[in-house]
């Protein structure tokens, strides 16, 4: 099942039938086409995923390319893909929803283009987030054409009753990592 | 289980296979995609430290030791073989060091075929066990054959392009296993927060992991699990000021902590349940001093996976003991602190001399024992018959002058193994096993003597090259100088009573209670544990004739 994510939707993760526990945050996007005799002169293209985990609206941990995974263990980053090479999702951010402490409230999910691209200057930049028991697309971003922006508040899980719901938030911003997106974040948290 | 002899094959049922390495020292192990001419197609065919992931083929490392998964099914169809690799790191040649053993499992643990790579001499890098496609299924074949030119020579042999087959570094080192309590520089600092060793994918089956990879599974999920619960309740802590000052409504502070709690006692028994189901089947060498096990222990004929060093407990998890094991080969030196009492250092030495021993086949390990003041009370080693004291125990322990003598041929070992000079032995060195694991007692005062620098070489080079070795703090406090934190950075850092480590994960503080011989009482007597093994290695050498 894919749902189309329009900005503000609410999509509640919680199915019919059995909670979900795992959701993976997947992020791909195509390498910067080599050209000319000697090489590309262009600087590769590093979009990265992170993951904040906040606690009643304050941060509380960060996953990203430099913390692989959050200190309780319930939120795992793959590992920083630099170029894009590759097919499919690049890079991923793996949340045990199970597993995370219980202060946590919600977790806010971000790309941001370590090398400064504009979104508009990547090719078949995509998310989306997969129910990892199932491997069911729950919802997908298109990046690509998505103006001249180098940062994106993509997500956000939150706690309900005793489940999860998750809020498209899909806001553009400016930043190079995470830490330049913090005030666009912190709205959200 | 399938014995093989080099070149033999053997059909291969299971779809997903493990292969590991036992070798008494540290070893590298890599995996190699080829076509039918025994050629990589790519470069991301080699699957290894740098590169753990490839089609079909997976590496996965836990506190030192190398292994890869197969998942025969994935393997591209135009690739007709995985090459198992083995290469040492530094110079060391396989001539040098006792003949490393390939092993494949099942997914569920069933031995399906082992190899013993004998006869070896200056090769530095061998292709160990070749899966192979034969008709719709798969085999299994022993190579055996090798490279003196090390991993870079074997992998450009088989169309890897190597970038740096540097010959005086040990090119890249494999990422390190985690250090045990490596003290801070400076005592005021906190500790560095120290390097996390390298993640299980998540959701790693555990039905399929070691003892010891458990053993710090559980670890690490009780790390995390202490973190989370610490991070909460801290948080709880400040919304209860701010319940009290009226800035936030009443009750939040309260669920949390509740919840917190509730969550803390369902994983320590989760991971209690996890322990509980495997700790009576593990061996002696990994089992506490008090279990039967020890009763019925009989030598081994391989290198077990690993010792275990004491028990694992924090305040908050009332429930839990995990325990933690080093694992075999040592990658490092180990050092002992000194305890509350003079002897607690040199009872523990003991016990953990007791474990190697008997977690290794007879003939592998012989102990060299250096006490330059003579005043740790080792004599008593020297009691021992004559031939044990000669085969055995390095012709006793070595005193006075003997001490500084005995340190420099062993460190003459460790070099002549360096260069990768095969099975000889520097002059001067008595003949013994391959192995040989050297205790310097009164270390403190070692680090401060004349052979200083020596006593630092030994340490960072031995253990890579079969030369482990321990360090017991017992009579004199190590200065807080520059050589002796490096040495102690360099080593496994252990308390030889109740004390303090941190693990390296979230750097949580954990208690470690040293599992000491019943009867090491300060170390001057031999404990009778000791003897016995001791004494089993040397009937066994004496029954090889």
């Amino acid at each position: 099942m894919t749902v189309s994510m329009v900005k503000g939707q609410r999509i509640s993760l919680e199915k019919p039938g059995g909670t979900l526990s795992m959701v993976r945050m997947g992020l791909g996007w195509d390498a910067v086409k080599k050209r000319g005799f000697f090489g590309s002169r262009e600087r590769e293209i590093d979009l990265d995923a992170s993951c904040l985990l906040f606690a009643d609206g304050q941060l509380a941990d960060v996953v990203y390319f430099g913390k692989l995974t959050s200190s309780d263990g319930s939120v795992r980053h793959t590992g920083d893909n630099l170029t894009g090479v590759g097919d499919g999702d690049d890079e991923s951010v793996i949340v045990d929803l199970t597993r995370v402490p219980v202060h946590v409230t919600s977790l806010v999910f971000t790309v941001s283009s370590f090398n400064g691209q504009t979104f508009n200057e990547v090719e078949n930049a995509f998310c989306r987030l997969v129910d990892e028991t199932t491997g069911a697309e729950l919802a997908r971003y298109t990046l690509t054409g998505g103006g001249a922006h180098t940062g994106m508040v993509m997500a956000k899980l939150y706690r309900h009753g005793g489940g999860w719901k998750m809020n498209a938030i899909g806001e553009p911003a400016q930043g190079r990592t995470f830490q330049d997106m913090l005030p666009a974040i912190a709205a959200h948290a | 289980m399938t014995e093989l002899p080099r070149g033999a094959n053997a059909p291969l049922p299971a779809r997903r296979v493990t292969a590991t390495v036992s070798c008494a020292v540290p070893v590298d192990v890599s995996a190699l995609t080829v076509d039918a001419d025994l050629q990589a197609r790519s470069d991301a065919d080699l699957v290894f430290y740098n590169a753990p992931e490839g089609a079909g083929v997976r590496w996965s490392q836990v506190g030192g030791g190398q292994r890869i998964e197969l998942d025969l099914e994935a393997v591209p169809a135009d690739a007709q073989a995985v090459v198992i690799v083995v290469s040492l790191t530094g110079r060391t040649s396989f001539g040098a060091v006792p003949p490393p053993r390939l092993q494949l499992t099942a997914a569920d643990g069933t031995p399906l075929a082992g190899f013993t790579v004998t006869d070896l001499g200056p090769e530095r890098a061998i292709l160990g066990l070749e899966v192979y496609r034969h008709g719709t299924g798969w085999k299994v074949r022993a190579l055996g054959q090798g490279y003196t030119g090390g991993l870079a020579e074997l992998l450009t042999a088989h169309g890897i392009e190597v970038d740096d087959p540097g010959e005086d570094q040990p090119a890249a080192a494999p990422p390190p296993e985690p250090a045990m309590g490596v003290p801070p520089p400076r005592p005021a600092e906190p500790a560095p927060p120290a390097e996390p060793g390298p993640q299980p994918a998540a959701g790693p089956s555990r039905s399929e992991v070691g003892y010891v990879e458990r053993c710090w599974l559980v670890w690490e999920d009780a790390s995390r699990s202490l973190a989370a619960y610490r991070a909460a309740t801290e948080h709880a802590l400040r919304l209860r000021d701010d319940e009290l000052a009226g800035r936030a409504p009443a009750g939040r502070h309260q669920e949390l902590m509740a919840a917190a709690a509730d969550r803390l006692s369902a994983d320590a028994a989760q991971l209690a349940g996890e322990l509980a189901g495997v700790e009576p089947h593990v061996g002696a060498e990994a089992a506490s001093f008090a279990a039967a096990t020890w009763l019925t222990w009989q030598p081994r004929s391989d290198v077990a996976e690993g010792i275990l060093l004491g028990t694992l407990t924090a305040a908050e998890l009332p429930g839990l003991r995990i325990p933690l094991v080093l694992r075999m080969p040592w990658r490092r030196g180990v050092w002992i602190s000194r305890g509350a009492l003079p002897g607690d250092s040199a009872a523990y030495a003991w016990s953990l001399i007791t474990r190697f021993l008997a977690a290794v086949p007879p003939g592998l390990v012989g102990l060299e024992v250096i006490d330059a003041s003579g005043l740790s009370g080792a004599s008593w080693l020297s009691g021992f018959d004559p031939l044990t004291v000669q085969t055995l125990l390095g012709g006793g322990v070595a005193t006075g002058p003997a001490a500084g003598e005995r340190l420099r041929r062993l460190l003459d070992l460790v070099d002549l193994r360096g260069i990768g000079g095969d099975a000889e032995l520097p002059p001067g060195l008595a003949p013994g096993p391959p192995v040989r694991l050297v205790v310097v007692m009164d270390a403190g005062a070692a680090l401060d003597g004349e052979d200083a620098h020596r006593l630092m070489r030994l340490v960072e080079d031995g253990p890579l090259v079969g030369v482990p070795v321990l360090l017991v703090e017992t009579d004199t406090p190590a200065a807080e100088s520059v050589r002796a934190l490096r040495v102690r950075q360099s080593c496994n850092n252990l308390p030889s009573a109740e004390g303090a480590i941190a693990d390296s994960w979230v750097g949580a503080d954990w208690t470690l209670t040293p599992d000491v011989l019943p009867d090491a009482g300060d170390g001057t007597r031999p404990p009778s544990l000791f003897a016995h093994v001791l004494g089993a290695h040397a009937r066994a050498i004496a029954s090889y004739g």
